[in-house]
């Protein structure tokens, strides 16, 4: 009963707050001086059209980094939580476990069409990051979709989680280097004008974002994917 | 006005997982309303962005580079929230993945279950002399998970 009440009461005070926040908005009319500065700069030092995408790969590239790695301890610890089940299955009394039930025939069927078409739907995405909405982030999400209805399409099925593993290593590192290189020949950590700037809106522009948008969209995928994995069974 | 609604929807998700994670007693309503709460500050944080009758910062046939800087929306709060999802998602996994564990040792999913494993940790906080003048908690036996690692100390003084 207290409990409740004092439920109440907190719901209450942060609707208070949060009915003020809205009140009180005002909606700008004008760019903030920083997002018109990175509205103007974008297309013209670094040749790409999507400036979100140049603000994720070139301006705040470090934030990119961190999140890799955040990313990355993530896979780690969901691994570390649940990865010894197997061979600690023999201490829990239960019953045996059932095998998975196989999926229905329309969910195998729609998976085997489905799945190459979302991958090169994932791919497009990824390579586009500079051009239009898309990066590597919102690739490497798609690509982790289609390893959820793989999983679902055939519960027995296991992704190699070993080539997974050294893939989004290897893409991992690559990303580092690309960074140093541009450290050392051009302007500075993970500055994009490393390669050609190319023509304005066509794929092979904007330097090296999109060789970083592959890597990115490759390790991500990768990484979402080995944690939808470990969930299996 | 647009941005206002986005705003006020934002922040009633918010509302609505501080609701989902303060009354439910199931871990997974729980993380479904951590989750919400993510969702509603994403929601959020593009909303400020927003300036009025702007469009996308994309530039391309519709919108010049001449022009981009008068019309476009602040770029900065979206690409915050492009990492936020995916870190959003990344935390939702480890979540379930506890709850997967815990779900293994109690073999249920109420949260009640779980309250008495944080005297387990006491013991080693009792021994230290700044601690004398916390609240003790009680020594019946309603109040000792069987298995235990031990009573705290303060129950053996009488």
């Amino acid at each position: 009963m207290i409990r409740r009440a004092a439920i109440v009461l907190v719901l209450a005070l942060f609707g208070l707050v949060f009915a003020t926040l809205t009140v009180h908005h005002v909606e700008r009319h004008s760019l903030p001086p920083l997002g018109k500065r990175y509205v103007e700069l974008v297309p013209q030092e670094l040749g790409a059209a999507n400036v979100i995408t140049g603000i994720l790969l070139t301006y705040r590239a470090f934030d990119t980094l961190g999140e890799i790695a955040v990313l990355f301890m993530v896979a780690a610890g969901v691994g570390l939580v649940l990865g010894r089940r197997e061979g600690r299955r023999q201490d829990l009394p239960r019953a045996a476990p059932q095998p998975p039930r196989p999926a229905s025939e329309i969910v195998r069927t729609g998976a085997q069409i489905l799945v190459p078409l979302i991958a090169i739907f994932a791919a497009y995405i990824i390579v586009n990051g500079h051009l239009s909405a898309g990066g590597g982030f919102q690739g490497g999400a798609v690509v982790a979709s289609s390893a959820v209805l793989l999983l679902l399409a055939d519960p027995r099925q296991r992704l190699d989680q070993q080539f997974l593993s050294s893939t989004e290593s290897a893409a991992g590192v690559l990303f580092v280097l690309v960074g140093v290189a541009g450290a050392i020949f051009a302007g500075g950590f993970l500055d994009n004008r490393l390669l050609p700037l190319g023509q304005f809106g066509s794929l092979f522009s904007a330097g090296a974002m999109p060789m970083l948008s592959v890597l990115l969209g490759v390790k991500v995928g990768c990484e979402l994917s080995v944690i939808i994995d470990r969930f299996r069974s | 006005m647009i941005s206002t609604v986005v705003l006020a929807t934002g922040l009633t998700l918010i509302l609505i997982g501080i609701w989902g994670m303060l009354m439910h007693r199931n871990i997974l309503r729980i993380v479904i309303g951590f989750s919400l709460i993510g969702t509603g500050t994403h929601l959020v944080m593009v909303a400020i962005g927003y300036v009025a009758g702007g469009t996308a910062p994309i530039i391309d046939r519709s919108l010049g580079a001449a022009e981009a800087s008068s019309r476009a929306v602040d770029p900065i709060p979206s690409a915050l929230v492009v990492t936020a999802i995916v870190i959003g998602l990344a935390v939702t996994a480890i979540m379930l993945a506890f709850a997967i564990r815990l779900y293994e040792a109690k073999k249920t999913l109420a949260i009640d279950a779980f309250t008495e494993s944080k005297w387990l940790a006491v013991p080693s906080i009792r021994s230290t002399s700044l601690s004398s003048d916390l609240a003790a908690p009680s020594c019946s036996r309603s109040s000792i998970v069987s298995g235990a690692a031990g009573l705290p100390p303060h129950c053996f003084s009488h």
